[in-house]
């Protein structure tokens, strides 16, 4: 099975790679696992003022898992926190021209995002209710 | 000729009782005599019907024998039967797992680019005891199950595979 030129492309220079400090009260951390195949993804997002500034990630997985987690930093940049919420697995399917055995990979992506902001989410709830 | 169907499992197949601890020689003799019998050799000159039936026999005493032969998988295929209807969360892990797996991985990643050997064999021997230790742990929860415990034994089973999935693609690294 051949990867994709994008795939490819993502593989070879993955976008954002790296973390940031999860203590960061604006930082949220997603981390995610497929026991089909033991990949293991993390996904941060720096958020102000509920924009999404930053977002790195690092995955030890396969070409499209990397690929996908890539794919997912460079849409959350610049989004507003609620909009990355609307990132769906098939969009990126269909950006990367996943094949169906790797439609797994963009669905850990996915699970990764969601997980990502509603740590941070998490994390600012507490902050407010601290304030109280 | 004795009459199988497709939706008989792989233990019945070979004459086994389902269950996690099972008897390699029997399955090993019964795989070669089932084999033997059902051989498409020997039905080279038999009816169409025949012969697909004995290239569908041989075709599933192969993969079920591979499947009862391997310990991780005969688990897998034996909580699918026991598991029956209900549903299980398939990618449970016990806290904390994922952020080990993941230091860990990271800490492959720095051993690859300075090349520190003895630590490598140590991670490695750790990992593999982690191994033994999930194998283990999942033969005394299939010990359970057969004493009739309640669907959270499945359950456990399942999140004792996965592990056994992330510290097989570890330990894949550090070979």
């Amino acid at each position: 099975m051949a990867y994709s030129d994008k795939v490819i492309d993502h593989y070879n220079e993955p976008r954002n790679v790296g973390s940031l400090d999860k203590n960061d009260e604006n930082v949220g951390t997603g981390m995610v696992g497929a026991p089909e195949c033991g990949d293991v993804m993390k996904l941060q997002i720096k958020v102000e003022n509920d924009v999404i500034v930053d977002a790195k990630f690092k995955t030890f997985g396969c070409g499209s898992a990397i690929a996908s987690s890539s794919l997912a930093t460079e849409w959350l940049k610049g989004k507003p926190i609620d909009e990355g919420l609307n990132i769906r697995n098939t969009d990126i399917v269909e950006e990367l021209s996943l094949p169906p055995v790797k439609i797994h990979c963009s669905v850990l992506a996915e699970d990764a995002i969601k997980a990502a902001i509603n740590d941070y989410k998490q994390k600012a709830a507490n902050i407010e209710s601290a304030a109280d | 000729m004795t009459a199988m169907t497709t939706d008989e499992n792989y233990f019945h197949l070979f004459g086994l009782f389902p269950s996690y601890e099972i008897d390699l020689e029997a399955l090993d003799a019964a795989y070669e005599r089932l084999s033997l019998e059902h051989h498409p050799d020997f039905f080279a000159n038999a009816g169409t019907e025949e012969k697909a039936r004995s290239e569908r026999m041989s075709a599933e005493l192969n993969e079920g024998y591979r499947v009862l032969r391997s310990e991780s998988e005969r688990s897998a295929y034996l909580l699918d039967l026991l598991k029956a209807e209900r549903e299980l969360d398939s990618t449970q892990l016990p806290d904390g797992f994922l952020h080990e797996m993941f230091a860990l991985q990271e800490e492959v990643d720095e051993l690859a680019e300075n090349g520190n050997g003895a630590r490598a064999e140590e991670l490695k021997a750790q990992a593999e005891q982690r191994l033994q230790a999930v194998q283990a742990e999942r033969s005394a929860l299939f010990a359970n199950v057969q004493n009739g415990a309640a669907a959270e034994v499945l359950q456990q089973i399942q999140s004792n595979l996965n592990c056994e999935k992330y510290l097989t693609r570890l330990l894949g690294r550090l070979a």
